[in-house]
C-alpha cells in the first residue's frame, strides 16, 4: 500500500470515520499491537484487550489527532499509545486478574532491560506492513493462482501439491508463483533491498496469532466500534 | 416439563404482542429484523420468533416468500430450520422457528443464560475437524439446494445464519429470502457478497464456498483463499484438499465460473469426496461374523453342534445423486428412505446406516418417470448416480 493510500485512509479515519476505513485500519494495525503486547509478556487475553483498548482510544481521539505525512510520525504515536497501555496493565494486578492471568510479568521485566521495546515495535510494525502488502496482492490475484503462490512460496509446498489442491496445471502454478512474487516485490520496494522478501514474509506470517484469535478480535473490535 | 418454564418469565417491555406467544428477549438480529426467544403460552414450548417490521411494499412480498418457505421447509429439506408458523400483526411480519441448541450443547430452554449455538460461535473456538467440515458442508448445501430447486434464493448465507439443532447444521434467517429472478436487489452481508453484485443462486454458492472455507481454516471469510496454519494438514488430507477445490470453484470472483446452483455444488462435493472420503460412522469395512460352537454332552449322547449365525449386514453410508434434477426421493427396496427426524431423503444426499447388501434403488420425482437404478450391492457402491434421459421435460 502506498504512502498516499495510507494517508488517505488515516485522513478518512480522522474526519469521516467511515466503517470501511476503520475496518481497513483495524486490518492493518491489530497484528502489530497484538504482536508487541505478546512480546511484552501479555497473555493472549490481555493482548486482545490491549488491541481493543488502543483502537477505541484512537477512535475516541479522532477529532484531535492530526496526521502528519512525514514518514514515521503516526507509527511513533501509535507505538507510544500501545507501550503506555501495556505498562498500565503491568502496573495493575486487577487488570491482570481480569484478563485471566497468564501474563508473564517476570519475562516482561527481563525484556525491559534488554534491547529496546522501540526496536521490537519497529519489527512488529514492519511485519504488519508486509502482511498488508500480501493482502493487497491477495485481493488483486485470481484466488486459485494466489493460493498456488502462497502454498509454494510461503508454505514451501511442492508445485505438484499446489497443483493438486488448486486444480491448476503445474505450468500455471509456476507462472502464478513468478508473477505474484514479482508483484509483491514491486509493492515492497525498500523492504526487498536484501532480496529476502519471501523469507521475511514467512517470518511475518509466523508472528500472526491463531485464527481463533483473529476472529475473536475482529468481532470484538466491530462490536466496540458499533458501541463507541 | 419443568415448572420453571411454565411460570410467566420476565419480558422485555418493548416486545410487540404476538398471538399465542410471550416474547422474552432478543437473541439475535439481522436481515432487517430481530430474533426473539419466546414461549408458546399454551404448551410452554420455547421457540425463536423472527420479527420483520412492516415497512412499505416489501413487507407483503416477504410474507409471500415466507409462506412459500413454510410449506417448502416442512417437506423438502431436513437442513432448513423448520418454520412452524408465518403470521402478521399490525406492526410486524413474524415467523416461528425451532430454537437452536444452547451454546453449551444442551437442549434449548427459555432461560436467561440461553445463547443460540451458531456456526459463527463454533468458529470462535477454531476450525472444524475434517469430519465436521464434511458433514456440515453437506447439510448446508442440502438446505440451499432445496431452496434453489424451489426457485428461491437465500441472499444471506453466513456462519451466523447456520444454527445447530440437535448438533446438526440448519440454515436459518430467511429475512432476505426471495424468488430467484433477474432483478434481485443487492442485500446481505458485504463480506459474503460476490463482486459482480448479482444476488442470484450463484451468489448463494459464492457465500456457501466462503462458509465452508471458514469451517476448514478457522479464518474469517475475508482472508480467502489463504489457508493459514492448517495448510500442511490440508495438503496431506485428500478430503480437505478436495474441500478447498470446492471452495475455489464456488467463491470464484467470476460469476460464470461458479457452480450455477447449490445442487450442482453438492454433487461436486460428493464427487470430490468419493475417491478417498474419510471413514464415516458405522462403516467398519469389515463383515462381522459371529458363530457359536456348542457342545452338548447329556445322557451319553454326545452332540456337537456348530451354530453359525448368519453374519449381520454391516451398515454403511451411501450417497445418492441425480441429474439434471435434484430433490428426488430415494427409494430402497420399494420403501422411501427416511431420516431420523422423519423427513424424506432427497437428492443429493447421503443416507446413513444403510444395510450393505444388494438393494433395489429408485428415484422418484414429481413430474418425472421413476428412475430405476436396479439392484445395486451397497457393500460395493457407496455413491449412486443416476440421470434422467436428456430431453425430459419437467
Amino acid at each position: 500500500m502506498s504512502i498516499e493510500t495510507r494517508a488517505t485512509l488515516l485522513e478518512q479515519l480522522r474526519t469521516g470515520s467511515t466503517p470501511l476505513a476503520w475496518e481497513e485500519f483495524f486490518r492493518l494495525y491489530w497484528p502489530v499491537i497484538h504482536a508487541y503486547a505478546r512480546w511484552r509478556g501479555c497473555s493472549e487475553n490481555t493482548a486482545e484487550d490491549v488491541v481493543q483498548d488502543v483502537l477505541v482510544k484512537i477512535f475516541e481521539q479522532r477529532d484531535v489527532f492530526t496526521y502528519d505525512p512525514a514518514r514515521g510520525r503516526f507509527r511513533d504515536w501509535l507505538g507510544a499509545v500501545v507501550r503506555n497501555r501495556v505498562a498500565e496493565i503491568r502496573r495493575s494486578p486487577s487488570e491482570r486478574m481480569r484478563a485471566g492471568g497468564g501474563d508473564d510479568v517476570a519475562a516482561a521485566a527481563a525484556i525491559d532491560e534488554g534491547p529496546g521495546p522501540a526496536d521490537r515495535w519497529e519489527a512488529a510494525f514492519e511485519s504488519a506492513v508486509l502482511m498488508a502488502l500480501l493482502d493487497v496482492v491477495r485481493r488483486e490475484a485470481d484466488p486459485r493462482e494466489y493460493l498456488a503462490f502462497e502454498l509454494t512460496t510461503l508454505a514451501e509446498a511442492s508445485p505438484a501439491d499446489a497443483a493438486a489442491v488448486t486444480g491448476l496445471s503445474r505450468n500455471v502454478v509456476y507462472k502464478a508463483r513468478r508473477r505474484i512474487l514479482k508483484r509483491l516485490k514491486d509493492l515492497a520496494g525498500d523492504y526487498d533491498a536484501e532480496g529476502r522478501l519471501p523469507e521475511r514474509v514467512r517470518e511475518a506470517i509466523r508472528m500472526r496469532p491463531a485464527p481463533r484469535t483473529e476472529r475473536g478480535l475482529t468481532r470484538r473490535v466491530r462490536e466496540t466500534m458499533r458501541g463507541a | 416439563m419443568e415448572d420453571a418454564e411454565r411460570r410467566a418469565p420476565e419480558t422485555d417491555e418493548a416486545a410487540p404482542a404476538i398471538p399465542d406467544f410471550t416474547l422474552i428477549r432478543k437473541i439475535g438480529s439481522g436481515g432487517f429484523g430481530a430474533v426473539w426467544l419466546a414461549i408458546n403460552r399454551a404448551t410452554g414450548q420455547p421457540r425463536a420468533i423472527k420479527l420483520l417490521p412492516r415497512r412499505g411494499a416489501g413487507a407483503s412480498r416477504e410474507l409471500t416468500s415466507l409462506t412459500r418457505l413454510e410449506a417448502h421447509a416442512r417437506q423438502k429439506s431436513p437442513h432448513l430450520l423448520p418454520i412452524h408458523h408465518v403470521g402478521e400483526t399490525e406492526s410486524h411480519l413474524f415467523y416461528v422457528m425451532d430454537l437452536a441448541d444452547d451454546v453449551t450443547g444442551e437442549a434449548p430452554t427459555a432461560t436467561a443464560g440461553y445463547q443460540p449455538a451458531t456456526l459463527e460461535r463454533r468458529l470462535q473456538e477454531g476450525e472444524l475437524t475434517p469430519e465436521e467440515c464434511i458433514r456440515h458442508a453437506r447439510q448446508l448445501l442440502g438446505a440451499l439446494a432445496s431452496l434453489h430447486q424451489a426457485g428461491m434464493v437465500h441472499r444471506d448465507v453466513k456462519p451466523a445464519n447456520c444454527l445447530f439443532v440437535g448438533s446438526e447444521l440448519k440454515l436459518a434467517d430467511f429475512g432476505l429470502l426471495t424468488d430467484a429472478g433477474p432483478d434481485i436487489s443487492r442485500l446481505g452481508t458485504e463480506t459474503y457478497m460476490p463482486p459482480d453484485g448479482r444476488m442470484d443462486t450463484r451468489a448463494d454458492v459464492y457465500a456457501a464456498g466462503l462458509v465452508i472455507y471458514e469451517m476448514l481454516t478457522g479464518l474469517p471469510a475475508d482472508r480467502f483463499p489463504s489457508l493459514g496454519p492448517r495448510a500442511p494438514e490440508i495438503l496431506r488430507d485428500p478430503a480437505l484438499s478436495g474441500l478447498v477445490r470446492l471452495c475455489l470453484g464456488a467463491s470464484c470472483p467470476r460469476r460464470e465460473e461458479r457452480f450455477s446452483s447449490a445442487g450442482e455444488m453438492a454433487a461436486a462435493l460428493e464427487e470430490v469426496l468419493e475417491p478417498s472420503g474419510p471413514p464415516r460412522p458405522g462403516s467398519t469395512g469389515k463383515r462381522i461374523a459371529s458363530f457359536t460352537i456348542a457342545v452338548l454332552l447329556a445322557g451319553g449322547i454326545a452332540v456337537s453342534a456348530l451354530l453359525l449365525f448368519r453374519p449381520a449386514h454391516e451398515r454403511v453410508d451411501v450417497s445418492f445423486i441425480t441429474a439434471p434434477y435434484h430433490d428426488a426421493v430415494v427409494y430402497l427396496d420399494g420403501e422411501p428412505a427416511v431420516s431420523p427426524d422423519g423427513t424424506l431423503y432427497r437428492t443429493p444426499c447421503t443416507v446413513e446406516g444403510v444395510p450393505a447388501r444388494p438393494t433395489r434403488v429408485e428415484f422418484r420425482l414429481e413430474g418425472h418417470p421413476t428412475l430405476d437404478a436396479g439392484s445395486i450391492d451397497l457393500a460395493e457402491s457407496r455413491q449412486i448416480k443416476a440421470s434422467w434421459p436428456s430431453g425430459e421435460d419437467r
